[in-house]
């Protein structure tokens, strides 16, 4: 007969899970009294704790795994392969495709996930069209492979960024580094980098305006600014690679917007030179060690030739005939 | 912009403007060119190599990783995957000497298989699947890249004979055209490679 016992799990009886982290409570007004409210113009550009590294994963040439705050993303690039579907080929430009994966843990409702992913994919796909340098691989497409880790807000900057990245380790050639970065406003407060929270607040307000805009109860909500933008730019040049806006803005807002997340993507750049740069130095490093190995090796062999040479064939071996010391006599 | 490295090795990034452009300076690898100035296109270490008459070549080469695409004119090794009467389908593996991660496909017409008496070439009596291939790419096309093997060192390199057995014993080739079996002495047709050392592939292609 078979019995069960059943025993008690200390860890999980004993730890209280948190509370979630990344969905909004119903009560918005009550969020958003949580929130830290930066104000109008914000003084500082509230930077997230970031950590980039390129060439994560070992099986694949370009990776590169990205932290901006709380979001973690994985980007794969792999090399570039005959265009599959025969409708692409009238382009006389290498075809980008990119494609987005939540992973099952990462976001807490799973509904509108395959929606999502759709979207991330083909914008950024549109974003990262203006850097690579399509013209070197006529006739060819290009998969970038996007893992969604954990989502708290500015997903699709910190895509971009870490597909630059993975782009650059996967010898791609590029014009330019790619930095991407968000700013949204809402109810007169502009939020740099907005996390989940306020994505979603942002998300609220304008599925509520539908509503509140039937029945004019509040004509005034209507007018308020809100709006999330998310830019793209490569600064050698001063080009904007992407710019995705969201909401209702006024054109100064935009513009001072715009500006906010120029000044992040520039300080965004800096990090990501460093890490390319260590990342170059030490693979230089490491080729040339490489290097110097092989040529030992080759000397090795010349000396081993030369003393053939010398020597004579039969006497060669004869003098190097060693015992095996494995064999029993 | 650029760096400096312990031995003079510069480490440039893509997007960083290396030198102006001159009469005498040719941009190489992972170079671009814009307003008059030459950009790298790729992380690594900035080569400026002379080469004859007081020119620069100005090239980044990026450590590690080598991303390989078969260019025109580039001798590829390559397996036969499927034969018909127009054609042979290839699996392009290994580009001049890099072995390639994956493979890229090849497509050798009827008419390029060999230069003489190009009317009268059978596809069947000239490849078949499975056969390794020496090819040099002509043309790249939408979907595969156009291949040849009409010249003396391209063709067949190693091929097993048809009747299934165990041994996979390659063939030896015996004249241009015919490869035997060492175990079983039977003759196949083939168009066999006269393979020569890499070497003197190399100065046939400068040439």
């Amino acid at each position: 007969m078979l019995r069960v016992t059943q025993t008690k799990n200390t860890l999980l009886d004993g730890a209280t899970i948190a509370e979630d982290l990344y969905t909004t409570p119903k009560d918005c007004e009550e969020c958003f009294d949580s929130l830290e409210l930066p104000g109008k113009n914000p003084t500082k550009l509230c930077p997230r704790s970031t950590f980039v590294r390129a060439g994560v994963l070992t099986t694949v040439r370009g990776s590169a795994y990205m932290e901006y705050g709380n979001t973690k993303v994985l980007a794969i690039v792999a090399p570039p392969h005959e265009l599959m579907r025969a409708s692409a080929r009238r382009m006389n430009m290498g075809v980008i495709n990119c494609f987005v994966n939540f992973a099952a843990f990462a976001t807490g409702e799973l509904e509108s996930v395959p929606e999502r992913e759709k979207h991330l994919g083909s914008m950024l796909t549109k974003a990262l069209e203006p850097v690579v340098c399509r013209t070197e691989f006529l006739n060819f497409q290009l998969d970038i492979r996007v893992l969604i880790l954990d989502d708290d807000g500015c997903l699709l900057s910190t895509a971009i960024n870490c597909c630059g990245v993975a782009l650059v380790e996967c010898g791609i050639s590029t014009y330019d580094l790619i930095t991407a970065s968000s700013a949204c406003i809402y109810r007169d407060n502009v939020f740099l980098n907005p996390s989940a929270k306020e994505e979603e607040l942002l998300r609220k307000h304008r599925g509520g305006h539908a509503l509140a805009g039937s029945d004019n109860s509040s004509p005034t909500a209507a007018l308020q600014e809100h709006g999330l933008i998310t830019t793209a730019s490569m600064d050698t040049f001063e080009q904007v690679a992407q710019c995705q806006q969201g909401g209702y803005l006024s054109p100064a807002t935009y513009v001072k917007l715009l500006d906010y997340t120029l000044t992040i993507n520039k300080s965004l750049r800096q990090i990501i030179r460093r890490v390319l740069t260590a990342r170059v130095k030490e693979q230089h490093e490491l080729d040339v060690r490489e290097k110097a190995e092989s040529a030992l090796e080759d000397q090795r062999l010349a000396e081993i030739i030369e003393r053939l040479k010398q020597q004579g064939l039969d006497d060669f071996i004869q003098t190097n005939i060693k015992e095996d010391p494995f064999v029993k006599r | 912009m650029s760096s400096e490295g312990d031995e003079d090795t510069i480490v440039c990034l893509p997007g960083e403007r290396l030198c102006r452009i001159e009469d005498n300076v040719v941009l190489g690898i992972g170079t671009y060119e814009q307003n008059g100035y030459i950009y790298a296109s790729k992380s690594g270490v900035v080569n400026i190599e002379e080469s004859g008459e007081n020119c620069q070549v100005v090239s980044v080469h990026k450590p590690g990783f080598h991303l390989t695409i078969p260019a025109t004119g580039d001798v590829v090794t390559a397996r036969v995957l499927v034969t018909t009467p127009k054609f042979a389908k290839c699996a392009i593996f290994c580009v001049r000497n890099v072995l390639l991660e994956s493979s890229y496909r090849g497509l050798l017409r009827k008419e390029d298989v060999r230069e003489t008496e190009k009317d009268r070439v059978d596809i069947y009596k000239s490849f078949k699947p499975g056969d390794v291939i020496l090819a040099r790419v002509i043309n790249q096309m939408e979907q595969s890249f156009l291949l040849t093997t009409a010249e003396t060192e391209l063709g067949v390199v190693v091929a097993y004979a048809s009747d299934a057995r165990k041994t996979r014993v390659p063939m030896v080739p015996v004249g241009w055209s015919e490869m035997q079996c060492p175990l079983t002495t039977i003759k196949e047709p083939r168009k066999v490679a006269k393979v020569l050392p890499e070497s003197t592939i190399n100065t046939i292609n400068a040439q």
